[in-house]
């Protein structure tokens, strides 16, 4: 993680040194599923996230951002009348730092990413024989870093993107106990630039 | 609005804050609907919202649950109380509404605290009760009776409603609950003092029934209700008493006696009631015992003589009704004034006393033996007592009326005559009738009489020694007494005999009998039909001189039941010309007489043709049978149209002769079939073979089918001279040749049975073989064994039914080691010597059956002595006999063979082997002729002629055939046989060869004398010989046709040529003017060509063309055989043509055996 930061770093600079060459603004909605890939038991959630970029100067190829990502995975224990559900509600503001690895005027461009999330989380339990919601709740707040590979084809305003990301999360309640639950996503959608 | 929180919260304090909240801590509620039991520290908190708190879900997950706290606050009788607090937790892993605490509760009523996993509490006052377990304090009865129902209360303690009651574990639902407390509301429950429950004891395995309130922990102590059965009497010994015995004890063997606390059960016998003691008991429960035997003393003085019913009542409280009744009789006692005679012949059992105390319960033994029969007389006061041979000697006379009940004399038995045997026990009132008997010990010459039984009034008996020691025939004249008659022997001086009731006399006849024919010839063995107007049961039947005469009723033997109304006899050929009845005695004393039957001396009369053999189905046909001995004749006919559907129609004799009768008949038939009548006017009769009646335009009628019992493909298929029978003759099957003959019985138009195996096969086995019917004998000629052509000739003769032995009489004798009582049946059949010219070394077909009637005599059984005609030319006689008394008839098996010097045999029930005897339609033993052909011959053209001058000589032509793969002849060989007395037939030492040969060689063809008067159309005089078609030198059809004359010496006249046919004729027939061939060679078809013999109005001849020719062949769509075959046989019965076995296509081409027989009117 530290050197994928440095190495999106000295790209930045180097992109610095470039006139812009294309729209500075992109605004994007991105579907998919999150994939925890510890082997605590959590199962895979949907997720969605809406992004807003600036393209710096110089070619455009580093961009800032700021995303709002959820993702839910749950886990289910015990048995018979016992049998509850512990759902893992993830909602997380992010900043981070996009190098285009080739310009994006062109029509195919792959990028990586870079940044910080913080994760609001809400661990709810639920069990079956409880009507109207749930038993337990307990919120809790986590940093955690992401990677992003990414790609877009340019079609028509925007493009249309791809991107597989390494989410780190560490959580630490009653509920979950303290435990790994870094997830893999893969999201696609599509943004706007102007 | 906790979104926002959330978010808010977490930004604010992000990384580092935590919060865990619940919507459900402490929010319970409690449903105790019954209370808790204090010896179980479990109890369910219904509708709960307890619910745990997941912990450690990402890891080692786990759960975390309220804490939950019981508080008493009031003790068991609704004081309040020191608290005493309890901790509870959760059961199992699976619930939340399971909780136990850690120690049994005192009783009382408790409040709940509850502390959720976040730490708030909550708390329920008098949430829960704890109450001791309930206690059954009391039932109102220890027994229930088993049947019926009733109702068992309980007195209890800490019983709250809504605990359960059980019996044997099952739950019951209570009848009533009653006797509660009300405590005010908010305080302990109330609890219950009173349940009431049913009883059923149905179904209910265990004699005793646990009973408890409440279940598992917090069951009461069960206790026990004990069933009771009804008593019920299986045995009352001795069950008739003595009037003299002033106290008798009776014991009395059940089920279901109890004795309750010393009470044991009481009895009723009428309206006594009497006290009993028990043992061979068992303990139900301390105080309750059941006992299987009751004893208890009887005054008889108590009781009325007769029968009284006893029933057994076990004392209360165990009464659970009474046991069904059994009876006890009471007796008088009996005394001996006087016995005669004073001494007792062996012989003559009967005994005379009196006295008093007779009764039909009286027994009585002499020397231990008791009496065969009873008799009571002058008002009870004379007992005849009747005892089989009684041993000589001082003898013991005992007479009771029940045990204790008894008195004796002392009588001496004398040695004397005895009769052991009567052979007949039911005569009819009108016969003069032969009874033959067995007696022992008789000197000199004996008297009988008949004396109904109880009487004085003797009928003397003529008496004749019988065959056999001590054997007597005896007349029994009419007797106008219809009763059952002793038989009695008497030698004047000393010792005489007595049978009691050994002879039944019946009245009068009240059924008719129908004879079928209604005359016989004098001298000749003849079969009579007997239909009766009445049921006929084990009949005997007589043959009585009408009117009657001194002579006695002749019994005849050879009788077959054919149903219970229908018999058929054979009348001996002994019989003597006059005017006689039939009379059938039932075993049941019914009688059956017919009208006159007349038996002459005249010869019998013999139709030997009948024209047209085929008639139209029109009104006012003309038909003329010829033969000889017709006498005054009058015909009828008997038909049935294609259908089966028999009719009679109307006739008139125009003209007769004594060997010509021309009658006229309205044949309004479909089709069909008809055999005509001859009846003379002495009663004799005679019937045609079938002649056709077909519609005018009609030919073959419809097919009908049957089958072999197996495949035959190219058969020798023959009829016998009669057309009683169709053979079947080896053949081959799945190209193995067949030694096997098949027959199936015609019935008289010409229907055939079911086919069967016949018991004696071929000496060589033949395929391709031609043969003929000579006589009583079928000829097989040549053929192919499978590996080469044969040159040999086997002929076998049909057993004729006048060839049997004959039974002549069956004695009976007594023999510890005989045979059942009963009607056995037996039959005797000739074996012959090698040198009968009819069926050398062969089984006749066995006598008629003869029923044997085998008395009962009690302990001892009965040897059959046999007699039967000695026959010339037998080698061996076997005897068969039914193997069960009373078995229905054709189940004879073989139990002796005897040589040829034996003529009777003692049947002390002999073993019987499975071997049946001959049945009708069998043949003799089939023999290779000495004589052969001069060279072999496959699927040569067979066919015989008489001698046009000599009449006792025939000649067997054989032409043609195939003597190796690519030799066929053109020769014809002829076989000289001489025809004897008796149907005997000695072929010529060789045969042969003509003069004449065949115009083309050829083998697979037809060969069919014709003549007049069938054969209208050839001249009158000639016998030809038609030689049709077959298969040529190189394997193609020869197509050639001819005919040849017969002349004196058995030569054959220049051929003439015929129309040719372009298919072979291995399957034909020549009937009347017309020749038909079946089928197809070698391709399988369905086609039927036909040509006729040229005659005037012959379509296709030519008006100056005459028979032997032929018209062209033509092959009519209208008549095709059902299933297309090659290699058939063919043959004719009367109005009947049978088209049998073959092989058809199966649809790969393959030529597949086939059983199927087609037979159809023509």
């Amino acid at each position: 993680m530290p050197r994928a930061a440095l190495l999106i770093a000295l790209c930045s600079l180097s992109a610095l040194a470039e006139p812009r060459t294309g729209a500075p603004f992109e605004i994007s909605s991105r579907v998919g599923a999150a994939i925890p890939i510890t082997g605590n038991g959590l199962q895979a959630s949907a997720s969605t996230a809406l992004k807003l970029g600036y393209g710096l100067p110089f070619e455009s190829r580093l961009q800032v951002f700021a995303e709002l990502l959820y993702a839910a995975p749950a886990v289910t224990v015990g048995e018979g009348a016992l049998r509850s559900t512990v759902t893992l509600h993830d909602f997380a503001p992010t900043v981070g730092l996009t190098f285009f690895l080739i310009p994006p005027p062109s029509r195919l461009t792959p990028w990586i990413s870079a940044g910080l999330r913080m994760h609001l989380l809400r661990a709810v339990q639920s069990l079956p024989g409880l009507s109207g919601g749930s038993a337990y709740e307990e919120a809790d707040t986590r940093m955690g870093g992401f990677f992003t590979l990414g790609c877009g084809l340019r079609v028509g305003p925007g493009r249309f993107v791809l991107e597989v990301t390494m989410n780190e999360l560490t959580v630490r309640q009653r509920i979950t106990g303290e435990a790994n639950a870094t997830t893999v996503s893969v999201l696609g959608g599509y943004g706007f630039v102007f | 609005m906790r979104w926002t929180h959330w978010v808010v919260t977490s930004m604010v304090i992000s990384g580092c804050s935590r919060e865990l909240t619940s919507s459900t801590a402490a929010a319970f509620t409690t449903t105790p609907t019954i209370p808790g039991c204090t010896q179980d520290p479990t109890f369910s908190l219904g509708g709960a919202a307890l619910f745990p708190l997941v912990v450690n879900a990402l890891g080692d997950a786990g759960l975390e649950f309220p804490s939950l706290t019981l508080q008493r606050e009031r003790d068991e009788a609704g004081n309040v109380t020191e608290p005493i607090e309890l901790i509870a937790h959760p059961v199992g892993s699976t619930t939340n509404q399971q909780f136990a605490l850690d120690e049994p509760p005192p009783a009382g009523r408790y409040g709940l605290s509850v502390t959720s996993t976040e730490g708030r509490t909550a708390r329920q006052p008098a949430a829960l009760t704890f109450l001791p377990p309930p206690e059954i304090l009391g039932l109102s009865q220890s027994f229930a009776c088993r049947q019926g129902t009733s109702n068992l209360k309980l007195q209890v303690a800490h019983f709250a409603p809504g605990r359960s009651v059980s019996i044997n574990g099952q739950p019951q639902f209570p009848q009533s609950i009653v006797a509660c407390t009300s405590p005010p509301p908010g305080v302990v429950p109330g609890t219950c003092a009173e349940i009431t429950v049913a009883l059923n004891g149905q179904g209910q395995p265990s004699s005793l029934m646990r009973v408890q309130v409440g279940d598992g922990a917090c069951a009461s102590q069960p206790r026990t209700v004990a069933w009771l059965p009804t008593p019920s009497v299986s045995a009352i010994t001795p069950d008739s008493v003595c009037r003299g015995s002033a106290t008798q004890e009776i014991v009395i063997k059940g089920e279901g006696f109890l004795s309750v606390d010393g009470a044991t059960p009481s009895v009723e016998v009428g309206h006594v009631t009497l006290a009993t003691t028990v043992s061979d008991c068992v303990e139900l429960t301390p105080l309750v015992r059941e006992c299987q035997t009751l004893r208890f003393q009887l005054q008889t003085s108590a009781l009325a003589e007769g029968s009284s019913w006893v029933t057994v009542r076990n004392p209360t409280p165990a009464d659970c009704g009474a046991s069904l009744p059994v009876y006890l009789t009471l007796n008088p006692s009996v005394t001996i004034t006087s016995v005669t005679p004073t001494a007792l012949c062996t012989g003559d059992g009967q005994l005379t006393l009196n006295g008093s105390g007779f009764s039909a319960a009286t027994r009585a033994q002499l020397n231990g033996v008791p009496a065969r029969h009873l008799a009571l007389s002058n008002g009870n006061s004379t007992l005849t007592a009747t005892f089989d041979h009684p041993v000589p000697g001082p003898g013991r006379l005992e007479v009771d009326n029940g045990p204790g009940c008894n008195t004796s004399s002392t009588i001496n038995v004398l040695a004397g005559p005895t009769i052991e045997l009567v052979d007949t026990q039911i005569v009819e009132a009108t016969l003069r009738t032969r009874v033959s008997v067995v007696t022992t010990g008789v000197t000199g010459t004996p008297s009988f009489s008949l004396v109904p039984v109880g009487g004085t009034s003797a009928t003397a008996l003529i008496a004749t020694p019988g065959v056999g020691p001590g054997a007597f025939d005896l007349i029994v004249p009419p007797l106008s007494n219809a009763t059952s008659y002793d038989l009695l022997l008497s030698t004047g001086s000393g010792c005489g005999a007595r049978a009691h009731g050994a002879v039944l006399v019946t009245g009068q006849s009240s059924g008719l009998l129908v004879p079928t024919p209604a005359g016989a010839i004098a001298g000749a063995r003849t079969t009579v039909s007997l239909e009766s107007t009445r049921l006929l049961q084990r009949p005997r039947v007589y043959l009585a001189p009408n009117p009657p005469s001194t002579a006695a009723a002749l019994s005849l033997g050879a009788v077959t039941v054919l149903t219970n109304a229908r018999l058929r006899v054979t009348l001996p050929s002994t019989i003597p010309a006059g005017n006689w009845t039939f009379m059938a005695v039932s075993t049941d004393g019914s009688t059956s007489s017919s009208p006159t039957f007349r038996v002459v001396s005249d010869a019998a009369p013999v139709i030997s043709a009948v024209t047209p053999r085929t008639a139209l189905a029109s009104n006012g046909q003309r038909i003329t049978l010829m033969g000889h001995g017709f006498r005054q004749p009058n015909v009828t006919l008997a038909c049935a149209n294609q259908a089966g559907v028999p009719s009679s129609p109307p006739t008139s004799v125009e003209s007769a002769s004594s060997t010509l009768v021309t009658f006229r008949a309205d044949l309004v038939l479909d089709g069909g079939a008809c055999r005509a009548t001859v009846l003379n006017d002495d009663g004799t009769s005679v019937t045609s073979e079938s002649f056709e009646v077909h519609a005018p335009a009609q030919e073959l009628g419809p097919v009908r089918n049957t089958a072999l019992a197996a495949p035959h493909r190219s058969p020798v298929t023959l009829t016998t001279e009669h057309e009683e029978a169709l053979y079947v003759i080896g053949g081959h099957s799945f190209l193995s040749p067949l030694d096997t003959v098949e027959s199936a019985m015609l019935d008289p138009f010409g229907a055939p049975g079911p086919f069967t195996l016949q018991p004696l096969r071929l000496q060589q086995a033949r395929t391709r073989a031609a043969g003929a019917t000579i006589g009583r004998f079928l000829y097989v000629v040549g053929g192919h064994d499978g590996s080469a052509p044969l040159d040999t000739v086997e002929r076998a003769s049909v057993l004729d039914p006048e060839d049997r032995a004959e039974l002549e009489s069956a004695r009976l004798a007594p023999h510890s080691g005989g045979l059942d009582a009963g009607t056995w049946t037996y039959r005797v059949s000739v074996v012959r010597a090698p040198s009968d010219p009819i069926n050398p070394d062969g089984e006749d077909l066995p006598s008629d059956p003869w029923p044997v009637d085998v008395p009962d005599l009690g302990p001892q059984r009965t040897a059959v002595t046999l007699s039967w005609k000695s026959e010339p030319t037998a080698a061996k006689y076997r005897v068969y006999r039914s193997q069960a008394p009373n078995a229905v008839t054709d189940t004879e098996a073989l139990i002796a063979e005897l040589p040829a010097g034996q003529t009777s045999l003692v049947d002390a029930n002999r073993p019987s082997l499975t071997v049946p005897p001959r049945r009708p339609g069998a043949l003799g033993a089939w023999q290779v002729l000495p004589t052969r052909l001069s060279v072999p011959r496959e699927g040569p053209g067979v066919a015989w002629a008489l001698d046009p001058l000599d009449a006792t000589t025939a000649y067997l032509y054989v032409a043609g055939g195939r003597s190796g793969p690519n030799t066929v002849q053109d020769s014809i060989e002829v076989l000289p046989i001489s025809l004897g007395a008796g149907g005997a037939q000695t072929p010529a030492a060789a045969f042969v060869t003509s003069a004449t040969r065949l115009t083309e060689a050829r083998w697979m063809f037809g060969a069919s004398p014709a003549s007049q008067p069938t054969s209208s159309n050839l001249p009158a005089g000639t016998t030809w010989l038609y030689l049709l078609s077959g298969l040529g030198t190189g394997g193609g059809v020869s197509s050639v046709c001819e005919a040849s004359e017969v002349l004196p010496g058995g030569a054959l006249g220049a051929p003439a040529p015929l129309s040719p046919l372009g298919r072979t004729s291995v399957g034909h027939l020549l009937i009347d003017n017309r020749v038909r061939v079946f089928g197809g060679t070698p391709v399988p078809s369905t086609l039927i060509s036909r040509a006729d013999l040229c005659g005037p109005g012959t379509s296709g001849c030519g008006a100056m063309v005459q028979a032997p020719s032929l018209s062209p062949w033509s092959t009519p769509a209208s008549e095709v055989m059902g299933l297309a075959r090659v290699e058939t046989g063919v043959a004719r019965a009367g109005a009947q043509v049978y088209v049998v076995g073959g092989a058809f296509a199966a649809p790969t081409g393959t030529l597949l055996d086939t059983t199927v027989v087609e037979y159809r009117t023509w």
